[in-house]
């Protein structure tokens, strides 16, 4: 009976000494530093006692001398009672944080010099980071996900990053990238180059995105809306520059792509025997697509911390025409008949963006696309030579809601709106239905809302609901996604999710899914 | 778009409805923080970067002395020990934070990975947090100090700026894709002279008088020994002149 009462004794003290502790501020250490939150929490945990001479000062401001004797009593404290790894790992951050002050004191901190030597180690050397994921998928055998007999076990990504500081003005970047089995590819390998005048450069096969503030994901970016343009990854043998200035900067760049002849489907000798003997009638296509470079050039500028704007282009300039064949086999007379067809398929794009912040937590978003499409695009189904898109979008911080960031985007395309570099709504399935190839097939709009909320470190949600209302005969559909991750610690952490398609243009039996990841960073 | 819009005009006066809540020192520290989110595919990063105006200062200042009953005199000793931590005599301050779920951040050398643009002119952190240098793989913030002054001239970097930026380079993480983080803050309206008005001014005008006392002193030091070894050289010369017009 005497220990419950020790027990609600010392409960009652730490009730009340911990509030004490924490409405001392000090001042040198603001109450939203992490390090004040870190001393208040090596006081609860009774490793850090106080002040020098013992005593709570209440509301009396600390200098960062003394709050550095306080971490030297709670070193020397530690070897004695051997504390939590946690707290040990705080305390090294409050070492790292008040080194000179414990330097002044005279506070010998054992590895603390090894740590600096590593730090100085790291500085210009090679640095290794990635990730590892793995996915598993449940759907009906007949659906749309790309899942084949109900169900997809896969390693899906394996991702090492190398990084070299060369010096001052030279950084080297390489991603190798793999998954489902197959081998490791240099996915990006690219050098960052800053010249006079603060120009920068990049060669090599880099990422580039210009639209990255205009398209919705999730937390992680798994299943996300995508650019109507730009977010290449990577741009394959290019060349980019970028001139900043106080308030915008101008970009352009130039890759080049290499063509080639191809079949679809594979023209191999299982096609040849049913064409010989008749067993069906196989159509290939056969296509030859030249080389081409792509030109693009940006400028963008800020009015203010709340008005931003930005004129872009893109041209995509190919060496020759294009060139198909629909190849097939015609028994009546014996012919492989080859029906071909083609055209100029150099188009550019031309769009502008506007963001506008109403305040920290609020910000109106849109941008109007026009294309410009040379003839190789254009036949009895697809007439307009410059079709165009544009999207408007309403963006909410979880600040301003308390309870959930919000995400609500309105989209019009023009029927023969080309995707040339991705499918930017593919996420609801595995390409969007609207799509004839990378064309948009008929009038179409787009309605796609995302709430995400992180309800504390470790547990993290979503819904999304996108509405694609397209002008043709039973073309409509939608889908819902719902997920959940916890996130185990900061470098690992699952994700549990469903995906639900609906509407007229979804007659297969398989609408549903449910996803389950595993993420680890290193 | 049929039904659907009917959910959404819902949620938005839902949204609209309940930003009133916010408290005021609460909206002006957010508007001097703001943040930027980089997702890659299934990594991202969140980078959040606060200016140290005159304003949010002050509202720091506020929030703590309200939540912690302070009397003046203690409000004024908090804001001293917080103006003396900023360095804003010589420095324009600026906390950054990274939260990363994704490969790790290497950020070193991080003095030349950030930058602050102010009237056209590009500056370097002339000090910062050297735990940002540290391979990252949760969560790090830290503070980064620009200068204040001209090198050359003396003269007051931000006196009649309208604005400043704060990039951070896209070499820092892969999962930026190469594209720098961008933060504007509008400061035309922004007075740090205000700050260093009342005790905790007058305190830290002490420390600078103290200061630039003990560097006086120390060069009147100098200065005084220096007369003396002249005045002996000047006695020795003159004694050896004596010596050989004796001669």
């Amino acid at each position: 009976m005497k220990k419950i009462f020790a027990l609600i004794a010392v409960a009652a003290l730490v009730a009340f000494a911990a509030p004490a502790f924490a409405a001392n501020p000090f001042a040198d250490v603001p109450m939203n530093h992490w390090a004040y939150d870190a001393v208040a929490q090596l006081a609860a945990s009774g490793i850090v006692v106080g002040y020098p001479d013992g005593a709570y000062k209440g509301g009396q401001p600390a200098t960062r001398y003394e709050l550095a004797a306080v971490v030297a009593r709670a070193l020397a404290k530690v070897d004695m009672e051997k504390a939590s790894k946690q707290d040990l790992e705080m305390l090294k951050k409050l070492v790292v944080e008040f080194k000179s002050e414990l330097d002044a004191l005279g506070v010998k901190v054992d590895k603390l010099d090894a740590r600096v030597a590593v730090l100085e180690e790291r500085i210009g050397g090679w640095k290794f980071g990635g990730n590892f994921r793995f996915t598993a998928k449940w759907a009906d055998d007949s659906n749309y996900w790309g899942v084949d007999d109900d169900t997809n076990w896969t390693v899906d990504r394996f991702r090492w990053n190398i990084t070299k500081y060369v010096d001052d003005n030279v950084t080297l970047n390489v991603r190798l990238q793999g998954g489902g089995g197959k081998s490791l590819d240099v996915d990006r390998a690219y050098a960052t180059i800053k010249f006079p005048w603060d120009i920068t450069a990049q060669v090599g096969r880099f990422p580039l995105d210009w639209e990255g503030d205009f398209y919705a994901g999730d937390f992680a970016g798994y299943m996300m809306n995508d650019a109507y343009v730009t977010d290449y990854d990577p741009l394959t043998t290019a060349v980019w520059f970028e001139k900043p200035f106080s308030m915008g900067k101008f970009e352009m760049f130039v890759a080049h792509e290499e063509g080639g002849e191809s079949f679809s489907p594979e023209l191999n000798w299982g096609t040849i025997f049913n064409w010989v003997h008749g067993v069906d009638d196989p159509e290939v296509v056969w296509e030859y697509v030249p080389d081409n470079y792509i030109y693009g050039a940006r400028l963008a500028f800020d009015f203010n911390e709340n008005f931003h704007v930005a004129a872009n282009y893109v041209k995509y300039d190919f060496a020759n025409e294009w060139e198909a064949a629909d190849v097939y086999f015609d028994f009546e007379d014996d012919l492989l008949v080859h029906e071909f067809y083609g055209g100029d398929i150099d188009f550019s794009t031309l769009w502008g963006d506007l963001i506008v912040n109403f305040n920290e937590n609020i910000a109106f978003k849109g941008q109007y696309f026009v294309q410009d499409l040379n003839d190789g695009w254009l036949d009895e189904d697809y007439t307009d030579d410059s079709p165009s898109a544009w999207k408007a979008i309403l963006q909410v911080s979880q600040d301003a809601l308390k309870f959930t960031d919000l995400w609500i985007e309105y989209a019009q395309l023009d029927q023969g709106f080309v995707f040339a570099n991705a499918d930017p709504y593919a996420w609801a399935l595995s390409g969007s239905l609207f799509l004839d190839g990378s064309r948009v097939s008929a009038d179409t709009t787009v309605l796609n809302v995302v709430a995400k909320q992180k309800w504390n470190d470790q547990w993290w949600t979503y819904v999304r609901y996108a509405d694609f209302d397209v002008d043709a005969v039973d073309a409509d559909y939608y889908n819902w996604t719902a997920s959940v991750r916890y996130n185990y610690t900061p470098n690992l952490w699952f994700e549990l999710g469903y995906d639900k398609l609906g509407g007229d243009a979804i007659t297969a039996e398989g609408d549903d899914m449910v996803w389950f990841r595993t993420t680890v960073n290193f | 778009m049929r039904k659907t819009w009917i959910p959404g005009f819902a949620i938005l006066l839902t949204l609209f409805a309940s930003l009133a809540w916010a408290s005021s020192y609460d909206s002006v520290l957010n508007r001097w923080s703001k943040t930027k989110d980089f997702a890659d595919r299934g990594d991202s990063l969140s980078i959040t970067a606060t200016y140290y105006s005159a304003e949010f200062i002050e509202a720091t200042v506020q929030k703590e002395a309200d939540k912690n009953l302070w009397t003046a005199d203690e409000l004024d000793r908090y804001k001293y020990q917080f103006l003396k931590t900023l360095n804003l005599e010589d420095s324009i301050p600026v906390r950054l934070s990274f939260d990363n779920r994704g490969p790790a951040l290497h950020m070193a050398p991080f003095g030349k990975q950030v930058w602050l643009w102010i009237g056209g002119k590009r500056y370097e952190p002339k000090d910062y947090d050297p735990r940002l240098n540290f391979r990252v793989q949760d969560k790090i913030e830290g503070m980064v100090y620009f200068p204040r002054f001209d090198e050359k001239t003396g003269r007051d970097l931000l006196k009649g700026a309208k604005t400043v930026k704060l990039e951070v380079s896209g070499s820092i993480s892969m999962t930026m894709k190469a594209k720098t983080a961008e933060f504007v803050w509008d400061v035309a309206n922004d007075n740090p002279e205000a700050l260093f008005a009342g005790k905790a001014g007058a305190r830290l005008e002490m420390d600078r008088l103290i200061k630039r006392l003990e560097k006086l002193n120390g060069e009147k030091k100098d200065l005084e020994g220096k007369l003396e070894q002249v005045k002996a050289e000047i006695e020795k010369i003159q004694a050896r002149m004596a010596e050989l017009q004796k001669q």
